[in-house]
């Protein structure tokens, strides 16, 4: 009994105990914020990270698609670090024949979105002598889903997933089966972005034959670094800062696509920021 | 007994709190790191899809007659083939859009669709990209001096029939009736010469012409060789548009009916009769031309002269036409052809439902 009503007793912590207690549960209780602030900072360098990443990804993805198929010695219309006007291919065909004052074209499969987006601003056909292209603008029109039977007349075969389509004005010079191809104006420039304000983005400008034009943010934020700069025909594979004085001249195009993030992590002073260079060469040209 | 049960600790369930969110940390992270991982992944695969698709389309434009065994030599309405790459393969099209026609070049497109079979992810589609070039079939480059060039001399018996050099398809500038080397020359009566000029000097080194590569080293694909092959049959000759390229290996071949194409022989040739030949003749030795037969394209005889060999003069007896016909000559040489790219007509916008 003695023993037992000892134990009952024994209800609480001695002071040392509590104080031994209070010290370890401190220098736990330490370690374990430490370790999760370390590591929500690790997480939000890492989740920035990939968001300025994201921002370099989603701008090549398009930009790229955009520019391989410029035509070297007309594609490049003006030109600066920051903004770059360029002709844009979406269709390419050949000539089956002119009548009524029109040309007949047979074209290659192109996805629908592509081909039936707004913007067409003129054509361009290839001198089956120079190999290169002379472009018709201002005016110039489409007639979609036109010139079938000429095409057929003339033993050309449109392609499953194939449109025809007819041009004017009618076009000169040119024979059975000339190279043809049908373009957009596109402006892609860096300037300040709306949607992420104090930032450069990347805009993308449809430029329609009347002067009007239609603008989109692409993808922000950008660093100040990103630009472009160019490749010379003849020169060695070092890009320039500045374009060519002769834009005919110009080959290629390098893309500094420096993305950031749009906050910092906390106790950063600066932004996370993916770097990325990669250059387009123009497949089209005739030298 | 009750002493163990009455002691409340928090170490455990602290512990677990501490698993747990280590835990959640780590997932957070292993998620975005795999996040990231995988679009590195995709954009890579694209890139190599890319690659492999332009790989693709530059072989089959050279490689075309290896990679298609059998193939037609003027390819027809749609070839296809799939070329292996290490991580990939690219399935390469020719399709036909508008077919030689006169002495317009046959058109076509050479569709490369690229597909990268190796760093995908799972649940990730290959990465798969199409470009395209446009080509012409065009024939043969032949150089034409004269209605029929003779690098061992010509004789020519009587003036009945024709050596002539004016186009008889109306397409190309005349050329000389007949030519010939300053020694032996033109000999008989030169009445049947017609061109500009009629008669004209030649060396054998001005007829562009590689017979070495030609008669010893098997550079241009025969349609028949003989011996070996047989002569066509005269179901084969009565399609119009059958234009074979035959070579014949012997001393002398006697042609045993008329027929088309180009006829490329290393020795001595004989046209006996009202045979005759449309067309491209290549002659290592000399012809001699019985009776009343002809050649509408163009005709060069005496080769082996290029070879360092002594072949004898050819002989034109009775009446004869040699007629140069750009047309003819264009038929004879496209199955001699080559695919040629376009240049600037590029696409990779190509779709692919």
């Amino acid at each position: 009994m003695r023993n037992h009503s000892s134990i009952q007793r024994r209800r609480g912590f001695t002071l040392i105990e509590l104080l031994v207690g209070m010290v370890i549960f401190a220098i736990v209780g330490a370690l374990f914020t430490k370790l999760l602030t370390v590591q929500g900072r690790f997480f939000d360098k890492q989740g920035m990270g990939n968001a300025a990443r994201n921002v370099s990804r989603a701008s090549l993805n398009r930009v790229v698609s955009d520019f391989r198929m410029i035509e070297a010695t007309g594609g490049v219309l003006a030109a600066s670090p920051t903004s770059i006007t360029i002709r844009v291919p979406f269709a390419l065909g050949v000539v089956c024949g002119t009548n009524n004052n029109s040309t007949a074209v047979s074209l290659l499969p192109v996805d629908s979105v592509m081909y039936d987006a707004d913007g067409f601003y003129g054509y361009a056909w290839r001198s089956a002598t120079t190999g290169a292209y002379t472009y018709v603008e201002n005016p110039a029109a489409q007639q979609k889903n036109m010139g079938q039977n000429l095409c057929n007349s003339v033993n050309i075969t449109t392609l499953t997933n194939g449109r025809t389509t007819r041009i004017t004005p009618m076009m000169t010079g040119s024979s059975l089966g000339t190279p043809v191809f049908l373009y957009r104006r596109l402006r892609y420039e860096f300037k300040a972005s709306t949607a992420v304000v104090g930032k450069t983005g990347l805009y993308r400008t449809i430029m329609f034959p009347d002067g009007s034009e239609r603008s989109e943010e692409l993808v922000a934020p950008f660093a100040s670094t990103a630009k472009y700069r160019f490749f010379v025909v003849g020169d060695n594979t070092t890009a320039h800062d500045a374009p060519p004085a002769d834009l005919t001249q110009m080959r290629g195009i390098e893309l500094h696509l420096d993305g950031i993030s749009e906050t910092m992590v906390p106790g950063s002073t600066s932004a996370e920021s993916a770097p990325f260079t990669t250059a387009v060469f123009f497949k089209n040209r005739a030298n | 007994m009750a002493y163990p049960t009455e002691r409340r600790g928090f170490a455990l369930p602290t512990a677990m709190l501490v698993i747990l969110v280590m835990t959640i940390l780590i997932a957070g992270g292993f998620s975005l790191v795999s996040a990231e991982r995988r679009s590195v992944a995709d954009q890579r695969s694209q890139i190599s899809a890319f690659q492999i698709a332009q790989q693709g389309l530059e072989i089959f434009l050279i490689r075309r007659d290896s990679l298609i065994p059998n193939a037609p030599m003027v390819p027809g309405a749609k070839d296809s083939v799939r070329i292996n790459f290490t991580g990939g393969y690219a399935d390469v099209s020719l399709t036909r859009l508008r077919p030689v026609m006169g002495t317009m070049s046959g058109l076509y497109v050479v569709r490369s669709k690229g597909v990268e079979t190796v760093g995908a992810y799972a649940g990730s589609p290959q990465g798969v990209r199409t470009v395209a070039q446009y080509v012409l079939w065009e024939p043969a480059p032949m150089q034409v001096l004269a209605g029929w060039t003779a690098l061992s001399g010509l004789d020519k018996n009587g003036n009945a029939g024709t050596l002539g050099g004016f186009d008889a398809c109306g397409d190309s500038a005349a050329v000389a009736g007949v030519a010939v080397p300053v020694n032996p020359g033109y000999t008989g009566k030169t009445a049947a010469a017609t061109g500009d000029p009629p008669v004209d000097t030649v060396t054998a080194a001005e007829v562009a012409i590689d017979w070495n590569a030609i008669i010893n080293q098997g550079a241009i694909k025969a349609t028949i060789t003989i011996p070996g092959g047989s002569w066509p049959s005269d179901a084969q000759w009565a399609d119009t548009t059958f234009y074979p390229i035959i070579i014949v290996k012997q001393p002398d071949f006697a042609l045993p009916t008329s027929g088309r194409g180009m006829l490329i022989t290393s020795g001595h040739l004989t046209l006996n009769g009202s045979v005759g030949w449309k067309g491209v003749l290549l002659v290592g030795g000399d012809i001699v031309s019985n009776g009343n037969n002809g050649v509408a394209g163009a005709t060069i005889s005496g080769l082996n002269v290029k070879l360092g060999t002594y072949v004898p003069a050819s002989t034109a007896n009775g009446t004869k036409t040699y007629q140069y016909n750009s047309c003819e000559v264009s038929k004879a040489t496209t199955p001699a052809g080559a695919l040629v790219t376009l240049r600037n007509t590029w696409v990779d916008n190509w779709v692919e439902y």
